[in-house]
């Protein structure tokens, strides 16, 4: 739809906008509290502070629905007992204002219905949790690093998302009976669930601790690669342990996987690729050179070969160009994608776009500090400050992670910690920008 | 309800924040919603943005409107990050949003689109009501028109031409 097309869809859905009484309501009295307004005139404001207000609101939401599961830990947590022996701590980001049948618990900007009574068990707890995975800024502080972890996973929250308490513990080596199941579960690899298979993936890179036993994984590695009927996973499998696998021999396998009829994976070209296979090189610079690169998942990969190829593909520019025009957004979501196109341009020598970047980028820092998005503008600081000293020059494994948001995520963490304030941020950028 | 236990003894006089929520609360609400904010996310993405104001004391002059709505933007775009989901090209409704606020915070605008409806047949006021009133989606009701998908999105679509066309020439 073009802009006047969007004007008219947009305006007919405010027609159908209601008043919201109830919100001018509960504002109104935020707005009077004297945390929120300073009235002028001295002696004449008696209100009750915001701050008060949501502690008295918490403390009354966990006696009146919650049980015994439900404890006010401050003005702005509530800590839930699970009935193990790690409580988990809800930190609510704004005040629980929103009143409308039923009592909730405002997390940031969601809110969660607080109706949990009974005791739970740690699953019973990751449950409701899930429940309200779509809860924008579920702040959690968890104590204990495996909650943690459970919590990532299980509700798929940013990094930022969660806040570790505790140190995580240290993963163990693979004890006997890890060592038994891998005996055990190896040589049927190739008819194990994925499940076991993955367990089985995972104790196997745990492995090379224990030499004889790997040695003997490698061999059936070597047997599978050479399987012409291997299954899509454990095809998917074997070629992550030879990208991972440190062993001289497996660079051999790797070839023959290569030059074999099966597509590989290009994250696994790529790897294989910065590990000298020059096999690899050469197939990923022909599939974006046959046009399988323009889906905009490949945008990183073109960027890095442009940034080392040997010799450069002829249709990187392309690549590049459309992923940078496709991908040309400043919030940090999108910021990566497009910095890494423009760093890619300009190791092709086109500078214009990276210029461009950075001018937007300033002014996008100063709105989202206007508009006290500091966690915003902490985020697309950092991340230009991380581009601007890795460029795209850095390892296959920093790729990934620019392709699947994690630097988004790092960026935003790092921010998080050091780029607090607006001045802060001011400064850092002051610094990363071009003079 | 939760509030009836406090109390507070109104001033007698508004403060400047009461002030902001009074003449832009309508105006912050309207462009989330012109920007595809989903309608059960508006009062929290609202009120957090008005808490910020509170709490960064943005004075209600000039600058008040463009500070609220940059604000109420990146939460909007935080919460569409979150969901990992983005109905609405949020630059393209930024850039239509001018064109409609004009000078009046929509005023004009809406109200030459509520005489533009009123002035469409029945069958094609009732697709519109359907559509942005009750929010329901083309399948729910091609049902009710008896009509395919296809058919009610043509019919929307020709619909939308007309009232552009329409409000264009009231507001000229």
């Amino acid at each position: 739809m073009n802009v006047d097309d969007v004007r008219l869809d947009a305006a007919l859905r405010v027609l159908a906008l209601p008043p919201d009484p109830g919100l001018q309501q509960r504002l109104a009295l935020a707005a009077a509290s004297p945390s929120a307004a300073r009235p002028r005139r001295a002696g004449v404001a008696v209100g009750v502070a915001l701050a008060a207000a949501a502690v008295v609101v918490l403390v009354l939401v966990a006696t009146w629905r919650a049980g015994p599961t439900f404890r006010s830990c401050g003005p702005t947590c509530v800590e839930l007992s699970s009935g193990t022996r790690e409580p988990l701590q809800l930190q609510v980001g704004a005040v629980a204002l929103r009143v409308d049948g039923e009592v909730r618990l405002d997390f940031g900007s969601g809110s969660v219905p607080a109706v949990r009574s009974e005791p739970m068990t740690r699953d019973q707890l990751a449950s409701f949790l899930a429940a309200h995975a779509a809860v924008p800024m579920f702040t959690i502080a968890v104590l204990g690093g495996s909650a943690v972890v459970e919590a990532q996973q299980r509700l798929d929250l940013r990094a930022g998302q969660v806040q570790q308490v505790a140190q995580p513990t240290p993963a163990p080596p693979p004890s006997p009976a890890d060592l038994a199941a891998v005996r055990t579960l190896w040589p049927a690899v190739a008819v194990l669930s994925d499940a076991a298979a993955e367990r089985c993936a995972e104790l196997v890179f745990r492995l090379r601790l224990q030499p004889a036993l790997y040695d003997v994984v490698r061999a059936d590695l070597q047997r599978l690669v050479a399987e012409p009927d291997l299954g899509d996973e454990v095809f998917a499998r074997a070629v992550q342990l030879l990208v991972f696998d440190p062993a001289p021999d497996s660079y051999a396998l790797a070839a023959r996987l290569v030059g074999g009829p099966r597509a590989l994976d290009p994250d696994a070209l790529l790897r294989l690729s910065e590990r000298g296979l020059l096999d690899a090189r050469r197939a990923l610079v022909r599939a974006i050179d046959g046009g399988e690169a323009e889906d905009g998942e490949w945008f990183a990969i073109a960027a890095h070969l442009a940034a080392n190829a040997k010799p450069p593909a002829p249709r990187l520019q392309q690549v590049l160009t459309a992923a940078y025009e496709h991908e040309n957004g400043l919030e940090p979501a999108v910021l990566t994608r497009a910095m890494v196109a423009a760093l890619g341009l300009q190791a092709l020598g086109d500078e214009a776009p990276l210029r461009a970047l950075w001018r937007d980028l300033a002014v996008a820092v100063d709105a989202a500090l206007a508009g006290e998005a500091i966690e915003d503008a902490a985020a697309m600081v950092a991340i230009a400050d991380w581009l601007r000293t890795h460029g795209v020059h850095g390892t296959s494994g920093s790729l990934a992670y620019l392709r699947d948001d994690f630097l988004a995520q790092f960026a935003q963490r790092e921010a998080e910690r050091t780029l607090t304030d607006a001045a802060r941020i001011r400064e850092r950028l002051a610094a990363i920008l071009p003079k | 309800m939760v509030f009836g236990f406090v109390t507070a003894t109104m001033v007698d006089q508004t403060t400047p924040s009461e002030r902001l929520v009074q003449r832009h609360l309508e105006p912050v609400r309207r462009y989330l919603v012109f920007l595809g904010c989903p309608t059960d996310q508006l009062a929290d993405l609202v009120q957090d943005t008005f808490l910020a104001a509170f709490a960064a004391r943005v004075p209600d002059d000039e600058r008040a409107a463009g500070w609220l709505c940059t604000a109420a933007r990146f939460r909007l775009g935080k919460l569409w990050r979150a969901r990992r989901r983005t109905p609405v090209d949020l630059e393209t409704a930024d850039a239509a949003w001018p064109g409609f606020a004009r000078d009046d915070d929509g005023d004009g605008w809406l109200a030459a689109l509520r005489a533009c409806v009123e002035e469409l047949p029945p069958r094609s006021r009732q697709v519109v009501q359907w559509r942005y009133h009750d929010a329901l989606g083309l399948a729910e009701i091609a049902p009710r028109l008896g009509l395919a998908t296809g058919g009610v999105e043509t019919l929307l679509g020709r619909v939308r031409r007309w009232l552009r066309g329409c409000v264009e020439r009231r507001l000229t």
